[in-house]
Formats: structure tokens, C-alpha cells, sequence
């Protein structure tokens, strides 16, 4: 007869994203508030720097001798001081959501609003935590940029470069890049769990946290990434139909015109007008269906947190007490 | 765990047979490798086709034949040919291997039919033929997503279920040293084993298997742990020196199994009778 996965196994890869699903779904509301806020700090410091931006502009523009100097200054500092509070408050509201699914998993859950209590004092280390890794990423691309810019002289010096041994290697080196980068994000893919989920974590432990966690099991974190992002693009191709659909009617459209669109001004005008409302429909329903998708992957990596918590530590591995 | 939709069978025989739907996590890893693999023949097949068409057509242009149909038959062929492959690669694994394909058993699912029976070829072809439909504009995957049984259209006309296959217990190849065993011969005297449920068992390989994969610190830690629980189960008064907390783990699990094979040993009949 077939039994259900044991609970004290580790869960299998697609049963990681499978659950993830489900947890999102159990939490849909919840989840998507927070994601939906996380969205709107993101906005903050565009909508507040642009006007000032603008003013610049337009002083600038009115009076002959630099007016729009302070405008500008100003725009600058805003916008410096903006990003950081809200690239913090972001942050910290997508490891909220981290937070809130893993006290579903272990059975402790927690309101949001107690959640976000306990993760607003240490809000600014999500970002410095994000910082560190963003850095770390970089400084390896430039590394394996580095390598890749020799091995290709050196290759064109050896084989010429129309040789097809050269395009081999060159090959061979792109998509090695690219999987020592994809490595690399797999390695920090959880950076932000423990710092909301464990107690008195500073920002450079939670990423050698996440470097540990994900120790000998980083090519199944890889492969729950590849599964999880390949069902997200079903809900960005939903997002982007009404382009393809604008595309397509303009089309039609100019071969209606027999070709000479320009000629026949109604014709140009519909078409114009279709694409232009597909672009901006898309373009919403991108940004919707970005907000979607954030709390799916947090709930994947609160999985992700505790099932290698119990690989690589033992979470949940004890005897069961009887003397009760 | 309730984060896996369960399916509860009945057969014709009244037997009721549970099963948990795979859900779109395996289903969409099964058919990352299954893609890979069918693009790898594709390919294939597209070398050796190459080869065949130009080597045809460079033998048709030795005669004088007029072969001007003959690219439009091989391309007709090809495209023909693709289509089998993509479809036929589905239905020759899902019937061969009884609902399995290469994905699928990575993935641990499997496919059968809403009675919980194997599925035939009739299911697999009509699976197959609606995939197309399925992947167009991810219509399947949104009906996976919120179905309550996790049917694709494919699934609903064939009449079939993808669900998790039962995991067969790991072999455990465990490394068990030598002073465990020498140990475990001697517990059943210096302890009470009885007082030991499967699930403590259980709970013990579990432990034995993961510790490889463990954290060193977090290994020791948890060992020594478990080590000290255990010998509080057992009521082991002293446990002898310079015995690892691993080395006495190990020797638990094998005392627990040698008793367990002995209690399982059928009763000894007698040899003689006695007509007293």
C-alpha cells in the first residue's frame, strides 16, 4: 500500500516546490499583502526623487546659470537616504513573509503583525545582508569574466578565430559561466531565512549561514531554482499575452493597409493605439504578476531552510519522550 | 503531511487503496528531464536524417530520374517522423515501464488509471496526442495548479492520475565499525532493548544514514544527544569506556536488529514425543 512521505524524511525536490505551492496557497492573502507592500516601498524613492528631478530640469531649462543646481542636489541626497530606508523595508517585508512560512512548517505559526514586530529592530541587516551577496556576486563575475577574457585571446592567438575549435571553447567557457554563477546564487540563494528566522543573527553570519546550510546539497538547491522559476513563467506569459495579442492585430492591421500603413491615418491610428495599450497592459500586469510571484519564492526558501536544517543538522531528529 | 493532496481508491474488490497525487513540483521536474532527454533524440535523429536526405539526394542526382518531388516527401517525412518521436518517446515509456517514463522515475511518480490499475496503450496514447494541447498557452499547468485531482486535459480523457510512487526503504548501507559490533553482542545482557519501539528505530537509521551529510559540529552535537536518550530508554547503567556516542548508536541498531530476526525465528518443533 502506498503511504505518504514519512515526516522525518527529508523532502524530495519536487515535493520542495510542490509544498511551497501549497503553503502559498494555504496563506494566499496573507502573503501577497505583504508581498504587495514589499512591491510599493520598492516605488518609494522613484516617486519622491522624479518630481525634484524634474524641478531640476525645468529650472534649468528657465534660468541661463545652473538654477537647477539645488533641485538636483537635493534629488541626489533624497534619493540616497530613500533607498536605503526602503531598499531596507523591502527587504525586510519579503523575509517577513520567509518568517511567517517557516512558523507555518514547524508548527509555530505567528501573526503578521507580530512578525513584522520582531524583524522591524533589525530591518537594515536584511539590506546590508543583500548587499554583501550582491558584492560577492559581482566580485566572482569579474573573476570568471577575467578567465573568460583570457581563454578567448588566447584561443583566437591559438586556432584563429573563424577556427570552429575556437567557437567550441568559446561555448563550452559561456555556459560554464553561467553555471558557476547560478552555483554561486544557489549557494546564497537563503540568505535572508535565517536572519528572520533565528534569533541574535548579525548580516555577515546569515550569509555564512546560508554558505553552510547549502554545503554538499547546492546542485538540488540549483534544481529546485530551475523547477520553482520554470513555473513562474506560465504567470509572466499570462503577463505578457496582451503584448502578443497587440502584436499580432497590428499586424493584421498593416496588412489590411496592403503594406502602406503610413498612407492611411485611421488604419494607423488603430494600430498604433493597440499596441501602445498592449505595452501598457502588459506592463501592468508584469508588475502584478511580479508581486505574485515574490511570495513563492520566499515560502521555497523557507522549505528549502528547514529541509537542509534537517539534512545538515538534524532539526527534528529526537527520540520521542514517553516518560509524559 | 498535509501539504499533499491524497487520493483514496476503492477497487472492485473493496480494497481501498490511498495514494498521494504527485503535484506540479514532480510533474514539472519530471518533464524538465523527459524534455532534455527527447530534445537529446531529436538531435539525433536530426544528424542521421541530414546524413540520410543528402546522401538520397545526391544518389537520386546520379540518375536521370526526375526527383524534383522527392524534398518535399522527405521533408513531409521529417515532419511526420518529429512528430512520432515527441509523441511515441510517452507512450513507449508510460506503457513499458507501467506509467513510468526516464523523468517520471527520477521524479519517483508515476502514472495509472482512476481505478488505481496500470495503464494500458490506450490511455498513454490519448495522454500523449493532448499534450500538445497542454502545453499550448500552459493550459495543463494551470489545470494541474488548481484541480482538486491534479488532471491536465490529457489526464481527464484518458482517465488517469500521476501520483507518488511509494519509496521503497533506502538500502541502508551503513558503515558500522567493528567495536559497535563487538558491543552489540554484549547490550542485550548489559541492557533492557525491549524497551525499544520501531520508531525509535527508525528514528536511529534515519540518523545513520543522514550523518554524512551532516554538519560536523552539528553531527557530534546530535549524536552525543541521541547517544545520551537512548541510553536513558534502555536504562543502560554504564556504557563502556572510550566507546564513541556513533560507535554506541551503531550498536544499538544492531543489537535491535539481531533482536528482532531472533524473535521472528519460528518456534522450535520437537524432535521426539512423549507419550507420558
Amino acid at each position: 500500500m502506498a503511504k505518504s512521505p514519512s515526516p522525518i524524511q527529508p523532502l524530495s525536490l519536487g515535493n520542495v516546490v510542490s509544498a511551497a505551492i501549497r503553503l502559498y496557497g494555504n496563506h494566499l492573502k496573507q502573503y501577497l499583502g505583504i508581498a504587495a507592500i514589499a512591491s510599493l516601498w520598492l516605488l518609494v524613492p522613484y516617486l519622491v526623487v522624479l518630481p525634484f528631478v524634474f524641478l531640476g530640469i525645468g529650472a534649468a531649462a528657465s534660468s541661463s546659470r545652473g538654477g537647477g543646481g539645488l533641485f538636483f542636489l537635493l534629488a541626489i541626497v533624497l534619493g540616497i537616504g530613500l533607498f536605503i530606508y526602503c531598499g531596507a523595508k523591502t527587504s525586510m517585508n519579503t523575509g517577513l513573509i520567509s518568517r511567517l512560512a517557516y512558523g507555518e512548517l514547524v508548527e509555530q505559526p505567528e501573526t503578521t503583525s507580530a512578525g513584522r514586530e520582531r524583524l522591524k529592530p533589525i530591518m537594515f541587516r536584511f539590506l546590508i545582508a543583500q548587499v554583501w551577496v550582491g558584492l560577492l556576486l559581482f566580485a566572482i563575475g569579474l573573476g570568471i569574466a577575467l578567465v573568460r577574457g583570457i581563454v578567448t585571446t588566447g584561443a583566437t592567438a591559438a586556432f584563429g578565430r573563424q577556427s570552429a575549435l575556437t567557437a567550441l571553447i568559446l561555448f563550452i567557457f559561456a555556459i560554464a559561466d553561467l553555471i558557476i554563477r547560478l552555483w554561486f546564487q544557489a549557494r546564497w540563494f537563503i540568505v535572508e531565512v535565517p536572519l528572520a528566522v533565528e534569533a541574535n543573527v548579525t548580516s555577515t553570519e546569515t550569509v555564512g549561514r546560508s554558505w553552510n546550510l547549502t554545503q554538499g546539497y547546492t546542485w538540488r538547491v540549483l534544481a529546485i531554482m530551475a523547477v520553482a522559476g520554470l513555473i513562474t513563467l506560465p504567470v509572466y506569459a499570462v503577463a505578457g499575452a496582451p503584448l502578443i495579442f497587440a502584436f499580432v492585430s497590428a499586424a493584421t492591421t498593416a496588412a489590411q493597409s496592403g503594406g502602406r500603413l503610413g498612407g492611411n491615418p485611421f488604419l494607423f491610428q488603430q494600430a498604433a493605439t493597440g499596441l501602445f495599450g498592449g505595452f501598457a497592459l502588459s506592463f501592468l500586469l508584469f508588475l502584478v504578476a511580479s508581486v505574485f510571484v515574490i511570495p513563492f519564492w520566499q515560502t521555497v526558501k523557507s522549505i528549502i531552510y528547514l529541509d537542509l536544517r534537517s539534512r545538515r543538522e538534524g532539526l527534528g531528529l529526537q527520540f520521542r519522550d514517553r516518560r509524559s | 503531511m498535509r501539504f499533499f493532496n491524497r487520493v483514496s481508491l476503492s477497487t472492485p474488490e473493496s480494497v481501498e487503496l490511498d495514494f498521494t497525487l504527485a503535484g506540479l513540483g514532480n510533474r514539472t521536474y519530471a518533464l524538465l528531464i523527459d524534455y532534455h532527454i527527447l530534445l537529446a533524440i531529436l538531435v539525433g535523429f536530426w544528424v542521421l536524417w541530414s546524413i540520410f536526405s543528402i546522401g538520397l539526394l545526391s544518389v537520386l542526382s546520379s540518375t536521370n530520374a526526375n526527383y524534383s518531388a522527392a524534398p518535399i516527401w522527405l521533408a513531409a517525412i521529417f515532419i511526420l517522423l518529429n512528430f512520432a518521436i515527441y509523441t511515441g518517446y510517452f507512450i513507449a515509456f508510460e506503457v513499458a515501464w507501467r506509467g513510468q517514463t526516464p523523468g517520471k522515475r527520477i521524479a519517483h511518480i508515476r502514472v495509472i488509471q482512476d481505478d488505481g490499475k496500470p495503464i494500458r496503450l490506450p490511455q498513454a496514447t490519448l495522454r500523449s496526442l493532448l499534450r500538445s494541447i497542454d502545453d499550448l498557452l500552459f493550459i495543463g499547468f494551470f489545470l494541474i495548479l488548481f484541480g482538486k485531482r491534479e488532471k491536465r486535459i490529457g489526464d481527464w480523457v484518458a482517465g488517469t492520475l500521476v501520483v507518488q510512487e511509494n519509496r521503497p526503504d533506502r538500502k541502508a548501507v551503513l558503515v558500522i565499525s567493528d567495536a559497535a559490533k563487538e558491543l552489540a553482542a554484549k547490550l542485550p545482557d548489559m541492557s533492557d532493548m525491549n524497551q525499544l519501539l520501531p520508531d525509535d528505530f527508525a528514528i536511529l537509521r534515519e540518523y545513520l544514514q543522514r550523518r554524512n551529510g551532516m554538519a560536523s559540529n552539528a553531527r557530534t552535537e546530535l549524536s552525543l544527544q541521541l547517544a545520551q536518550q537512548l541510553r536513558g530508554l534502555i536504562a543502560l547503567e554504564s556504557v563502556p569506556p572510550n566507546t564513541t556516542s556513533d560507535q554506541f548508536l551503531e550498536a544499538v541498531y544492531i543489537a535491535y536488529q539481531q533482536q528482532a530476526t531472533q524473535q521472528r525465528r519460528p518456534a522450535q518443533f520437537p524432535t521426539t514425543y512423549d507419550d507420558a
